[in-house]
């Protein structure tokens, strides 16, 4: 019986084969007792029920099946519920059933996917929509100084942040990079944030604000994670900078007068390494003259690869830092920068947050910043 | 996207000082990270040793997500009396760590 399992067709052929042997077994029979022995009625009933026999079979081995699972497909289908057949064959009938099966646990797998994709899209959106509205919007104005500040995070909520906060007659500064991206850095980022925020109305100097923040961060972020940060103070009476540094990349400067850009190195320990960083940092000033350019960046920068996995690198942020300060004003120069960052990326996603600070002394001008140019947002 | 290209292979083992070194090569950045992290951390966990030594000798770049995984895995392997030391460093990854301010805190 199992050759006949297997196929529909090797049904309907035994279905066939027991019609001919009942046909067989009556003409037999006929021949041997006479044709005479059977009145019409015998043939009519024989006759009827052998092809009953056969819609029988026929029915439940194929008629009934293939139904029971076209209903399950149009149940499907118009979006009511439906089961899952159960059945062993291996013929026709039974790949149906299981391919319906498959199809409608996929389905239902894909739906809660897309489900779920939805839901945390929502949150992410959400936690982004926070972040957006604790990094400041626009770059500030700031007595003495242009000031142009841009952001880009590579996933929803980025590790990159910055702040300007003035305080009486002194404007301090940052620059931030925690570890990674995501969701887990913006949280420390906006934590830093707002302690930043607190301890410069407390704190004269960037190296206090530093060392303080790394003991909070110590207590409260994971092992892997650490923050690198260049903390700057403005004196607007003074018009001197200085910075202490937590293990952040270099500070570029501008040097008007002599057309040649200073790379010079943050140092400091990454907050969040040691427990107590004091040792390890210092306020060191920074000489700023009139029309000299401050770039600070974030390693997203430097880290941008191109198809060749090649690293757009300090050099080129060098020479780009080079070519257009002297040309553009803050603004102008972000600008550009991303123009090369972008076409030397050549359309490649950067894996990280991207970050640019620009600060030009201008003397005793007061330059009137557009809208558009204090945007922060690249 | 790219296949992310590194590896990490277990190096010689010296009996006497009880020091297992093990073999970084290729870039560990985003991708790579998440391609060796859970093969480097069984590796150690595997190994008897007391002391181990990263060989950067063949390491093109490291990034700073990386160097943070490094950080908490010698901080794990101290909490069990193991030390880590990283060697042959190249120019670009020894800047890195020097930015960071981690040549302080890792034997180099």
């Amino acid at each position: 019986m199992k050759f006949f399992r297997i196929t529909l067709l090797r049904k309907i052929f035994f279905i066939f084969l027991l019609l001919e042997g009942i046909g067989a077994a009556a003409l037999f029979f006929l021949e041997k007792n006479g044709f005479s022995s059977f009145s019409r009625f015998h043939v009519t009933l024989i006759f009827s029920g052998t092809l009953f026999f056969a819609f029988v079979l026929f029915w439940i081995w194929m008629s009934h099946p293939l139904y029971q699972v076209l209903c399950q497909m149009e149940a499907l289908l118009s979006g009511r519920l439906y089961k899952k057949i159960y059945t062993e064959r291996t013929d026709e009938v039974g790949v149906f059933a299981h391919f319906f099966n498959e199809v409608a646990k996929r389905l239902s797998s894909y739906t809660s996917r897309l489900q779920e994709g939805q839901r945390m899209a929502g949150e992410l959106s959400t936690a982004a929509e926070i972040q957006r509205s604790i990094l400041p919007l626009t770059a500030p104005i700031i007595p003495g100084l242009i000031v142009t500040a841009k952001t880009r995070p590579a996933a929803e909520v980025g590790g990159d942040s910055f702040d300007f906060i003035t305080v009486g007659e002194k404007t301090f500064f940052y620059l931030g990079d925690v570890t990674g991206h995501g969701v887990p850095a913006g949280l420390i980022m906006s934590m830093v944030n707002m302690l930043v925020s607190t301890y410069s109305e407390v704190f004269e100097s960037p190296f206090d604000i530093v060392v303080n923040l790394n003991r909070q961060l110590k207590r409260r972020i994971q092992l892997a994670r650490f923050m690198t940060m260049v903390m700057m103070k403005w004196d607007h009476v003074q018009r001197k900078l200085s910075y202490a540094g937590a293990g952040h990349e270099h500070i570029l400067v501008f040097r008007a007068k002599t057309g040649t850009v200073d790379v010079i190195k943050t140092g400091g320990i990454a907050l969040g390494m040691v427990s107590d960083n004091s040792q390890l940092t210092k306020e060191i000033p920074l000489d700023l003259a009139e029309n000299d350019v401050v770039l600070l960046y974030s390693d997203g920068i430097t880290e941008g690869k191109n198809m060749n996995g090649e690293m757009f690198g300090l050099e080129r942020l060098k020479d780009s830092l080079l070519r257009y300060a002297p040309q553009y004003n803050p603004e102008g120069i972000a600008q550009h920068v991303a123009d090369d960052l972008g076409h030397f990326m050549e359309g490649h996603q950067p894996d990280d947050d991207i970050s640019l600070i620009l600060v030009k002394n201008v003397g005793d001008l007061t330059v009137a910043q557009n809208d558009v140019a204090q945007k922060t947002q690249w | 996207m790219f296949e992310p290209k590194i590896s990490v292979t277990s190096g010689s083992f010296d009996s006497l000082s009880d020091t297992q070194v093990i073999l970084f090569s290729g870039q560990l950045d985003k991708l790579g990270l998440e391609k060796i992290r859970k093969d480097l951390e069984s590796m150690l966990e595997k190994s008897p040793s007391k002391n181990f030594i990263f060989d950067f000798a063949e390491l093109e770049f490291i990034n700073s997500e990386s160097i943070g995984f490094l950080v908490s895995l010698r901080t794990h392997l101290k909490k069990n009396e193991k030390n880590i030391r990283l060697i042959h460093l190249n120019s670009q990854i020894r800047d890195v760590f020097d930015t960071i301010g981690l040549l302080t805190v890792f034997s180099v």
